[in-house]
């Protein structure tokens, strides 16, 4: 078989009723998924994305159903904010829901009632309204588009070069046809887009500088976006983002990687564009800001000169020598400190008496931040009409698809343990010592030290074991054993007074009642933990004397502590974690190390798997596993320019340790060849 | 308060009247120490500035002005945990009486205020069914708390919950750093500091604008004076890594270093024993310097320096060595910095200020393990204010007894040590605060009326 060669752009259309979904799934699981017809995981023949068949399906024009691509901005942009004595921020007012049609489906258990129909009018200001919708049953859409207003709400969606300001407006003129078009086969090419954020998260769970990071987007999306035509590629990125803001509104943590994601991706577009660009988005975004005057700058001068210099490092584009002026002069621009928190939170400007006095190069910052605000905003709504009437009006055509989508993006989902049903307390010191990851033994070692941990030990590690399969009887029996020991200070009633309530609440127990996860590799990475604490990451948060010393304890070699330490350095935290896992394991981690459940998890079935030493590989697994390389590749090959290039190698020797490659050969055996 | 101790309590009183009749003037408004709920029940009774806390509490959405917002204190919550450690969540009042009758009633051994939500608290479970969200906070003060407990691994007088004078400077450093900041850098005026009743200080930012950060606003300003970055895994707690400091940086450094060298550097003796410089070397990362000093000062340890200056002699070798340029690593010279930020920077505990629904103790309040009154602190006059000083819930009491019967109940705590804190909490704190929600009030309100009066001659 020819080497698969990824998403052929031009699509034919083959009716078939099965979608064409990511082929690059994070941790291989153990078997193949079981969608019968969504089968999500696997393609490595890269056929060509298949559309369902349409028969219902209006080809064009201002008559057909569209997909929800809801483009709502019908909250007031800042009246909450203006006005201290209006109703609190968007909470209490009758919210303009829009486009609810009177009937709702019989699912929904509370119907919201009395929701004020939408009055349809032109936008107020800069966040105006723009609308491509349902309208109740009739199934209808109307796009209500002032041009210009359209141009200015779109805008945060819009991700391509902005210099394409013209041609956006074209497309907004063709939009009808567009947008209506291409639902269905956006949802087939999405995912392009989708692996491209994919891409991002990767690079940033890699810990990439910033630098790296910007190459990297722009990579990725040459790789993954490309097309000819550049209208296309506007319309394809505009589309598919719409199609996965529909398959990732549907829960908080899916919204939040969405938006997290979509967020880096913005902000590096932005950053790839002109200065005249930039100041141009600004006035178009009527963002609250202003050019200092000459009087001010006087006067905030020195101020603006130690940022500058406090900076070190060249800010994105500008050398250091320059900074000063470059940065500052001759316009930086003063800005209320509450629209820039992250370069407040950085310490990287310059604040006086309320105001940030931001350079032209940190704009970028101030319209994500935007950006991301009226994203957020929007997921919820496209959320709540999708549960509330969308699902229902799709169920033949969209809804399937959007299901069979979402349940495959994440990964695995660590918050109900399958394989390993249950653990119980008396195995849990044998299982901390083979199977936790570095971060979960330093804790599961300080409790059972101190007999005590604070707050966010308790809670990266109590969610970790709850993801392991500790129950909550079990969960409440081990902490209280561990607390009553340190008889000063808890006794056991203190115990079921404070701590137990927390417990429960980690297992969705008490107050709002929500099963919480257990924190992911991002999460512990990116957690601060203070004085007295000892949650984080070991690689990230320890000192390299500890981290030596914690590794040498579990008796790795010390060349793979060296191993280790230079990912460490390299700010790699979880490869670092990774290799650690194939020294104590003795066996390739080809997926790496995303979340300390999957490492608990690998490490279960390395044990198991050498229990049963593994005398008749399993075929299902074997190749799962030869897929999943596969896939890998494939995507290799899209960053790179060719299978002789250093990514193919670094692939080759980073990812396909003895066993994988075994598996591999023997597949290549059976008449696959890479 | 366990049974026990209330009977003890009661028991006191009952010597307290058999005095009386013995005519013992000076015994006779002696009040045994600690804390019991007879005590607090007068204490909210007589002294507790119920009306002040309305007040603030409602930002001069009292009712009087057009344009004011009457459900705005009713929607506050206030949150109490009773005797035996009963926790009362969601609590609301609609007006300044309400609110005195409950605390009268319920005699709370701490209140709690949380934030203003969308809907009355109390009510909340009623719009729960009405769908996504409702009820959420939608206003809070910026608060900021800093406890000692979290400055261990620098001081030697004292640890976990105990507090002397000598430590206290660590927290006299912390108001002089982040109240200029909070004044200057962030432009707020109505700031709050408050004693916490044991061992650290509460920060209360009012402005309006404070009031309605979102969360991710209040973690970046947190951010903002995130220098302390270390746990207990890391020897480095202060990394700066840049190669300037950051004006706002560059500022607490003038007050961090006075202080250290003028004050913990002896009062902690930082440099005394082997095990305390040890530590300080710790965070020099050259090899050769560390043992130079290291053996300069094994030496010394005969010598006859007076205890006095030991510390601070051996902190100018640090500078000097560090500071002369012959070091080879770039950014040696920034640990002189690192070593004075990581013993006196102060050290926020970030979740309580980065999420608006987190509760705080509210000022005047009694800490039930210390007795003493949660008292406001004067920025300006900080270095002044001594924690051991402050009143105790015993102390005011026999003040009252002092003043004898047949008083006007409302001037009673005038007379007390109170008074001169409710005093500072309303003219330094309270009035100006109010002074400016009116106009806030009054300015918006107009503004209404104008743009009311445009859209209908349209």
């Amino acid at each position: 078989m020819p080497p698969p060669i990824p998403h052929a752009s031009p699509q034919p259309e083959v009716p078939s009723p099965i979608p064409y979904a990511s082929p690059q799934p994070e941790v291989p699981s153990p078997s193949p998924p079981l969608q019968p017809n969504f089968d999500v995981s696997i393609d490595q023949n890269v056929t060509p994305p298949i559309l369902l068949e349409t028969p219902s399906y209006p080809p064009t024009g201002s008559t057909a159903p569209t997909p929800d691509l809801y483009i709502e901005h019908d909250y007031p942009p800042t009246a909450s904010s203006s006005d201290p004595l209006g109703p609190p921020v968007g909470i209490d007012t009758p919210q303009p829901h829009t486009d609810v049609p009177d009937e709702h489906p019989p699912h929904q258990p509370s119907p919201p009632r009395d929701r004020p129909q939408r009055t349809r009018k032109a936008p107020t200001c800069g966040t105006g309204g723009h609308k491509i919708g349902h309208r109740g049953s009739s199934m209808e859409i109307t796009v209500v588009l002032p041009i210009s207003a359209a141009a200015k709400l779109l805008f945060p969606f819009f991700r391509t070069k902005l210099q394409n300001a013209t041609k956006l407006k074209k497309i907004l003129q063709d939009s009808k046809e567009t947008v209506v078009e291409s639902d269905v086969r956006g949802c087939l090419q999405f995912t392009n887009c989708s692996n491209f954020l994919k891409g991002i998260a990767n690079g940033l769970s890699r810990g990439k500088k910033s630098e790296e990071m910007k190459n990297l987007a722009d990579h990725l999306w040459k790789a993954k976006m490309r097309h000819p035509d550049a209208f296309k590629v506007v319309n394809k990125d505009i589309i598919s983002h719409f199609v996965l803001r529909l398959v990732y509104c549907k829960t908080e943590d899916l919204r939040k990687w969405f938006l997290s994601m979509e967020t880096i991706l913005f902000r590096y577009q932005l950053l790839f564009e002109r200065p005249e660009t930039q100041r141009a988005l600004m006035a178009e975004f009527n963002l609250p800001y202003r050019a200092a005057s000459n009087a001010e700058l006087e006067s905030v001068k020195e101020g603006l000169k130690q940022v500058a210099q406090s900076f070190g490092q060249p800010l994105a584009g500008i050398d250091t020598e320059c900074n000063i002026y470059l940065c500052f002069f001759p316009t930086p621009m003063k800005v209320p400190f509450e629209e820039v928190p992250e370069l407040v939170a950085g310490g990287r400007v310059f604040i006086h008496k309320g105001y940030a006095y931001i350079a032209m190069n940190q704009v970028v910052s101030l319209v994500a931040t935007q950006f991301r605000s009226d994203l957020s905003k929007a997921l919820i709504l496209t959320n709540r009409k999708w549960t509330s009437t969308i699902r229902e009006q799709e169920k033949d055509r969209l809804t399937p698809i959007v299901q069979a989508l979402c349940s495959s993006y994440l990964g695995p989902d660590h918050s109900q343990p399958r394989e390993f049903a249950e653990i119980s307390i008396k195995d849990i010191d044998q299982i901390a010592k083979n199977s936790f990851p570095l971060c979960m033994r330093h804790l599961f070692e300080k409790l059972r030290e101190d007999h005590h941990l604070k707050h966010g030990g308790r809670m990266q590690l109590g969610l970790f074991l709850k993801g392991v399969g500790l129950k909550l009887e079990d969960a409440l029996a081990f902490w209280k054993a561990e607390f009553s020991q340190r008889i000063s200070m808890v006794g056991s009633e203190r115990f079921d007074k404070e701590y137990a309530y927390s417990i429960r609440h980690n297992y969705g127990r008490e107050g709002k009642r929500t099963d919480y996860t257990p924190y992911s590799c991002q999460t512990i990475i990116t957690s601060a933990p203070g004085v007295g604490d000892h949650h984080g990451c070991p690689y990230r948060h320890f000192s390299e004397e500890n981290v030596r010393a914690a590794l040498g304890k579990m008796g790795i070699t010390n060349r793979a502590v060296e191993d280790v330490m230079d990912k460490v350095r390299n700010i790699h935290y979880q490869l670092a974690c990774t290799l650690k896992f194939e020294a104590v394991n003795g066996t390739s981690c080809d997926a790496g190390i995303n979340h300390p459940n999957q490492y608990f998890s690998d490490s279960q079935k390395v044990l198991q798997s050498k229990n049963t030493r593994m005398e008749k590989p399993n075929l299902d697994e074997l190749y799962h596993v030869f897929t999943s390389h596969a896939i890998k590749f494939i995507d290799y090959r899209m960053m790179g320019d060719g299978s002789k290039s250093e990514s193919w190698k670094e692939f080759k020797t980073s990812c396909l340790g003895n066993f994988a490659k075994n598996l591999v050969r023997k597949s290549l055996g059976q008449g696959v060849r890479l | 308060m366990t049974k026990e101790e209330i009977e003890n309590g009661t028991a006191d009183m009952e010597i307290d009247q058999r005095e009386l009749m013995n005519g013992d003037r000076s015994e006779l408004n002696a009040v045994p120490d600690g804390f019991n709920a007879n005590y607090l029940k007068v204490y909210y009774g007589k002294l507790f500035p119920h009306a002040d806390i309305f007040k603030w509490m409602s930002y001069g959405n009292d009712g009087k002005h057009p344009g004011c917002d009457e459900s705005y204190f009713g929607r506050r919550e206030f949150s109490f945990t009773l005797d035996n450690d009963i926790y009362l969540r969601f609590q609301s009042f609609n007006s300044a009486s309400q609110l005195e009758n409950s605390i009268k009633e319920k005699c709370p051994f701490k209140i709690d205020i949380g934030p203003v939500y969308s809907v009355d608290p109390a009510k909340r479970h009623a719009y729960a069914q009405s769908g996504n969200n409702v009820f959420t906070p939608v206003e809070k003060e910026l608060v900021f708390d800093i406890d000692m407990t979290d400055y261990d691994d620098v001081r030697y007088c004292c640890s976990g919950a105990d507090v002397c004078l000598k430590c206290w400077t660590l927290m006299t450093i912390a108001i002089k750093v982040i109240d200029p900041a909070l004044r200057d850098d962030f432009g707020f005026n109505h700031i709050l500091w408050v004693y916490s009743g044991r061992r650290g200080v509460h920060c209360w930012v009012c402005d309006p604008k404070a009031r309605r950060l979102t969360n991710e606003q209040r973690s970046s300003i947190a951010e903002y004076f995130r220098v302390y970055k270390g746990n207990e895994n890391s020897q480095k707690k202060v990394s700066l890594t840049s190669s300037a400091l950051h004006p706002f940086l560059l500022r607490s450094y003038k007050v961090l270093e006075e202080f250290f060298e003028g004050n913990l550097l002896s009062n902690q003796s930082l440099f005394s024993t082997e095990e305390r410089y040890e530590k300080i070397l710790e965070m020099i990362p050259d090899e050769s310097i560390t043992s130079e000093l290291r053996g300069k000062w094994q030496d010394n340890k005969k010598s006859s320096i007076s205890k006095e200056n030991i510390n601070v002699d051996r902190w100018k070798h640090v500078k000097k060595i560090l500071k002369s340029g012959k070091q080879k690593a770039p950014g040696l010279g920034k640990c002189v910095e690192e070593i004075v930020f990581s013993f006196s920077y102060p050290r926020l505990d970030m979740e309580v200020s980065k999420h608006m629904n987190h509760l705080l103790k509210a000022p005047f309040c009694i800490h039930p393990k210390t007795g003493r009154v949660c008292v406001p602190i004067d920025p300006n006059r900080c270095e002044e204010f001594d924690p051991t000083a402050v009143p105790t819930l015993s102390k005011l009491l026999e003040e009252i007894n002092m003043g004898g019967l047949g008083t006007d109940d409302d001037a009673e705590w005038d007379r007390t040590s109170l008074g001169k804190s409710i005093r500072f909490f309303r003219s330094s704190f309270l009035q100006p605060l109010l002074k400016s929600c009116k106009e806030e009030i009054e300015n918006s309100y107009n503004a209404k009326l104008q743009h009311s009066k445009t859209s209908l001659t349209w």
